[in-house]
């Protein structure tokens, strides 16, 4: 998958996650990993951008001795969904065109 | 390699980074091991599957301003080089410089030249659409004149030339932010192959 397209994509996954509920590093990468292929070294950076968009916010939770980070969804996080997903009715309108002019061809 | 050995080599491989930068990257991955071995991986493997802190480290500095990728490479450059072979070097340099520097300076001329093309293109378009809107109004307050003086049918052509103008013009206006959208990604983009340069790639 194109990597500029793979990395928004990932933006809003982690975001969609993090609308159920907050959550922390470990947790979402297993999770994801589940619908599409990332690691722990991919979701950092993802983080990172969405804590300076402020889509989410990070705190710490004390979890057997140690801290824990957590991510919670702001407003701003779920307005990117919104727009995510009127965007992609577009696209997957699109898609569809081109499959059926693609089947039709054949 | 344990959990110390990689957070020590991590540390080492991102020291040139911003102070907060660096701490926050060891907490995350100090996390994600400790998480990984509560989920009943050994500690081996919860590093294993991390890969190298070589690696993490070389995404990170792609991330990082040009400014502070330079900052590396020079201190890099600095730490390996002895006392006489940095003589040499500025020697070479300073022999060779006839041949270097019109290289480097066509280079960043270059650059420039296609940094100003862009952002010329993008002045020339809203100056554009800008003016015909200011064609428009003009029209609008000249045909007053043709009412007033009894020029009725030059009063009318006026007026809805001035219209067709300012209709024109806000399509020019919304087809400018595109543009200027669309080029401030690709700048967005050329800087950042530019930076990837400069970040060596992993085998090489």
């Amino acid at each position: 998958m194109d990597i500029q397209l793979k990395r928004g994509l990932l933006e809003v996954c982690v975001l969609a996650e993090l609308e159920q509920g907050d959550s922390y590093g470990y947790q979402i990468v297993k999770d994801l990993s589940t619908v599409v292929e990332i690691s722990e070294s991919t979701l950092y950076p993802i983080l990172k951008r969405l804590e300076t968009s402020q889509c989410l916010r990070v705190f710490s939770v004390e979890h057997n001795g140690r801290l824990r980070r957590y991510y919670r969804i702001t407003e701003n996080g779920k307005k990117r969904i919104k727009d995510f997903l009127n965007e992609w009715e577009e696209v997957m309108n699109v898609y569809s065109f081109i499959n059926r002019m693609n089947k039709g061809g054949q | 390699m344990n959990k110390k050995e990689f957070i020590e080599r991590l540390r080492r491989e991102i020291r040139n980074l911003p102070y907060d930068e660096v701490e926050k990257t060891i907490t995350y991955y100090e996390e994600i091991i400790s998480d990984r071995m509560e989920d009943g991986a050994s500690e081996e493997e919860a590093v294993a599957s991390l890969g190298t802190p070589e690696a993490i480290a070389r995404d990170l500095q792609a991330n990082q301003p040009f400014s502070t990728i330079i900052k590396r490479k020079v201190e890099d450059y600095k730490e390996r080089r002895s006392s006489e072979n940095t003589a040499l070097v500025i020697v070479l340099l300073i022999v060779l410089f006839p041949f270097w520097f019109p290289v480097l300076m066509s280079g960043l001329g270059v650059l420039v030249g296609l940094f100003a093309t862009i952002g010329g293109i993008i002045v020339a378009f809203w100056a554009a659409s800008i003016a015909i809107g200011i064609g428009g109004i003009g029209l609008i307050i000249a045909s007053a004149f043709g009412f007033a003086t009894s020029y009725i049918p030059t009063g009318f052509f006026s007026i809805g030339s001035g219209i067709a103008l300012i209709g024109l013009s806000i399509i020019a206006v919304i087809i400018s932010i595109y543009a200027t959208k669309g080029i401030i990604k690709l700048m967005g983009i050329i800087i950042h192959s530019i930076k990837k340069l400069f970040v060596r790639r992993s085998n090489a």
